[in-house]
């Protein structure tokens, strides 16, 4: 009940959530920047999202909790994402940073007018850069089953109610040092508490 | 080289650079002072605003490879339901596209999809395969045949090669033929085009028309020629095309009047929609107050009031004259900042047949004017020049005259154009745009209004010719009222590119070719828009927040 009246709140302050009841892995709380809208796709096994960004440069946190379903599949999930860019400007890194998790392996990105996305990360961490950059939004993995390929999660040591969050950001160009730094420390905090409460 | 060289010589490149920059400030504060003060001597714009979103270049086309466009820099664009692509119910794409919206936005799924619906302004197909066959169409009829109208006893016959008044030459060339006219809708699905069919045919010269509240699109006639006598129907009305191609309706709209139709908004306040008409200085402006206020599909076809405008109350005019002289001439040249306050007179017979009228403003020595529009200029309306788009924003409708003003002749509504902004709430109409010359803006036709609440202007004067060379333009309009460059046409084709991009229309240079169906998504992240000849659609997308688009 508790976590309820936290989503609710949380969707007044950021804008909106739609998720569906869970029998599986579901986003189970986010913040981010009034306006944008978050959309639950998730399945068992995987973690889908649709992630309308309505400014830059404030970062989306999306927590996910776990269920039994997914850990009957095993110790990976399989994670895609449309991104919608609905603020008008162009996104020239995109970063990801998970907690409670990390990626097992970097999927594909798709995008529609013209950028080239360049993947990179490990660990914790991710980046896609944009080459021009991206002003219309982009697919992370197959959202669409269009022959691209979905990231994968590590949730090893993560037990049913359990949560991982994902971090989305847009760096603006001159603080992109300082946001890759917090970003990583964030990452770095977060792999301590796991470490330490298993 | 030492350090202290190198940074002595990058701090004189950096001080030269400085007053590069100064210099060129100064020159252009200057050069924008100077023009200016003409602008404010002339009362129309003179020279190109500055873009916020930077000067533009040729770019190639994501779908074809072609450089369709030029764009400034950031924007990417992808075209798509060329002329002669094949359509998901086996029609080739028709011809001639002109006025166009997203009439519906949908989630499918995890899928955002935009349903638009396009014009095509086409006249009579050679057989009725050559026309739309759409789910509803008007006349399928073969139309054969001359039209004759009796002026002061004098036979005025009307043919495919032009009107005749002298009742001692030989006739025109007849009629032939079936109304090619009508509409497709198109499904943009997750940033690409998805898929197009025929919406509706049988109609004749589909100009413009505008999106309603409730997710159709009211596709309208440029037209008032009566082929009734011979083998077709009458024409020159308002229909409407819905988002489901099936439940589009083929039956004429006919309270809303018959006209020389080129475009309409829906106040969606009221449910009153206002409708333009694009017959040179034979023009009125008009509205419909549908009895049915419901806003469905059909519901406008339960009849309504039709309305002229006509000037109440001068504002503020430039040259000073009576309400009485505003409304017959005033619309025809307007400077920046002219105002008026509007009334509203009704029209008994929307459905009046047109009339032949001679010796009017700027040159028209014999025209055919409208039935309403005849009605509306004996009740002492407002005569337009050339109406043209409409759209509705924020509780204003945006008004294109693609003539207003004087060519080199002196000749009143024979200009470059003007944008009139009428504010819902008090009627007052003023000119926020009034070009002065064809670099400015040359004949702007059909206009929409971003997201953001900025106004995008296609011209259909030809080519213009700038500092990015020769072509057709899109134009934005900055907030106060200044037009600049924002695409031109770039569209020279050989035969090798049109081949190679698998299309089927023919090679030749189109940079003069007109721009139609500018229309946003309501995200605001895609200007969709067309080029009427040889016909083909596209999508630009970029950093639109850079400016105020």
């Amino acid at each position: 009940m508790q976590l309820r009246n936290t989503v609710a709140a949380i969707c007044i302050a950021g804008g909106a959530l739609f998720t569906a009841p869970a029998s599986a892995v579901v986003v189970s709380s986010f913040t981010a920047a009034p306006g944008t809208i978050v959309t639950d796709f998730s399945s068992a096994g995987l973690a889908a999202i649709n992630l309308d960004l309505t400014q830059p440069h404030l970062a989306t946190t999306i927590s996910f909790q776990i269920e039994q379903a997914d850990l009957d599949l095993g110790n990976t999930l399989s994670f895609n994402a449309v991104i919608a860019n609905l603020f008008g400007q162009g996104i020239e890194r995109f970063l990801l940073t998970l907690s409670n998790a990390t990626f097992a392996s970097i999927g594909s990105v798709e995008t529609f007018f013209g950028s080239a996305a360049s993947v990179s990360g490990s660990g914790d961490s991710a980046a896609i850069d944009f080459a021009p950059p991206d002003s219309f939004g982009f697919n992370i993995g197959d959202p669409f089953g269009t022959g691209g390929q979905d990231w994968t999660l590590n949730i090893a040591g993560l037990a049913v109610g359990d949560n991982f969050s994902i971090t989305f950001a847009v760096p603006e160009p001159g603080s992109l040092p300082l946001v890759l730094a917090a970003l990583l420390g964030a990452g770095w905090i977060g792999t301590r508490r796991r470490g330490g409460r298993n | 080289m030492t350090d202290i060289d190198h940074f002595s010589r990058s701090r004189r490149t950096l001080l030269k650079g400085s007053g590069a920059a100064l210099a060129s400030t100064f020159a252009g504060t200057m050069g924008a002072l100077y023009s200016r003060n003409a602008e404010a001597a002339a009362g129309k714009q003179l020279v190109s605003a500055v873009s916020p979103y930077g000067p533009i270049a040729p770019m190639s086309d994501l779908t074809t490879g072609i450089p369709v466009l030029q764009l400034p820099a950031g924007f990417t664009y992808k075209t798509f339901g060329w002329t002669g692509d094949p359509m998901i119910d086996g029609r080739p794409t028709p011809s001639n596209h002109d006025g166009m919206a997203v009439v519906e936005t949908r989630r499918v799924g995890r899928s955002t999809e935009h349903m638009l619906v396009r014009n095509h302004e086409r006249g009579l197909a050679a057989t009725l395969d050559n026309a739309i066959n759409a789910p509803a169409n008007y006349s399928t009829s073969l139309i054969n045949g001359i039209i004759t109208v009796m002026h002061g006893g004098v036979p005025i016959r009307i043919g495919a090669s032009g009107t005749v008044t002298n009742p001692a030459a030989p006739d025109p060339t007849p009629f032939t033929g079936y109304a090619g006219g009508g509409t497709s809708n198109l499904v943009f699905r997750d940033g690409s085009w998805f898929s197009s069919t025929s919406s509706l045919g049988g109609t004749l010269r589909n100009c413009a028309g505008g999106p309603t509240p409730w997710g159709s699109w009211l596709t309208c006639e440029e037209t008032i020629l009566d082929f009734s006598g011979i083998g077709g129907h009458k024409h020159g009305y308002v229909f409407e095309t819905d988002a489901d191609p099936t439940q589009s309706i083929a039956t004429p709209i006919v309270g809303m009047g018959r006209f020389v139709h080129e475009a309409v908004a829906v106040d969606p306040a009221t449910g009153i929609v206002y409708e333009t008409e694009d017959n040179r200085n034979l023009a009125a402006f008009f509205r419909y107050l549908p009895e049915n206020t419901s806003g469905h599909v059909g519901s406008l076809h339960d009849g309504g009031t039709l309305q002229a405008a006509r000037i109440k109350t001068l504002i503020r005019q430039a040259r000073a004259s009576t309400p009485a002289q505003a409304n017959d001439l005033g619309l025809l040249n307007p400077d920046i900042g002219d105002e008026y306050e509007l009334e509203w007179v009704d029209i008994q017979d929307p459905d009046a047949a047109p009339k032949v009228v001679v010796a009017q403003p700027g040159g028209v020595s014999l025209g055919f004017m409208a039935g309403p529009t005849h009605a509306a200029l004996e009740a002492g309306c407002a005569r337009m020049a050339r109406g043209e788009g409409i759209w509705y924003w924020a509780g204003k409708m945006f008004i294109v005259d693609t003539a207003a003003g004087l060519d080199g002749g002196g000749r009143p509504g024979r200009g470059e154009g003007a944008v009139w902004e009428l504010t819902l709430a008090t009627m007052r109409l003023r000119a926020i745009f009034v070009s002065g010359n064809q670099t400015a803006g040359n004949n702007p036709d059909n206009v929409t209004v971003s997201p953001r609440g900025g106004i995008v202007l296609c011209e259909d004067g030809g080519s213009s010719t700038d500092a990015f060379g020769s072509g057709a333009r899109i134009l934005g309009l900055n907030a106060a009222g200044g037009a600049y460059i924002f695409a031109k046409n770039n569209l020279d084709v050989s035969t090798a590119q049109i081949s190679g991009a698998g299309k089927g229309v023919a090679a030749g240079n189109y940079r003069g070719v007109e721009f139609a169906g500018a229309c946003f998504d309501p995200t605001g992240r895609i200007l969709f828009a067309s080029i009427q000849t040889p016909g083909l659609t596209f999508a630009i997308s970029g950093p639109w927040a850079r400016g105020n688009l």
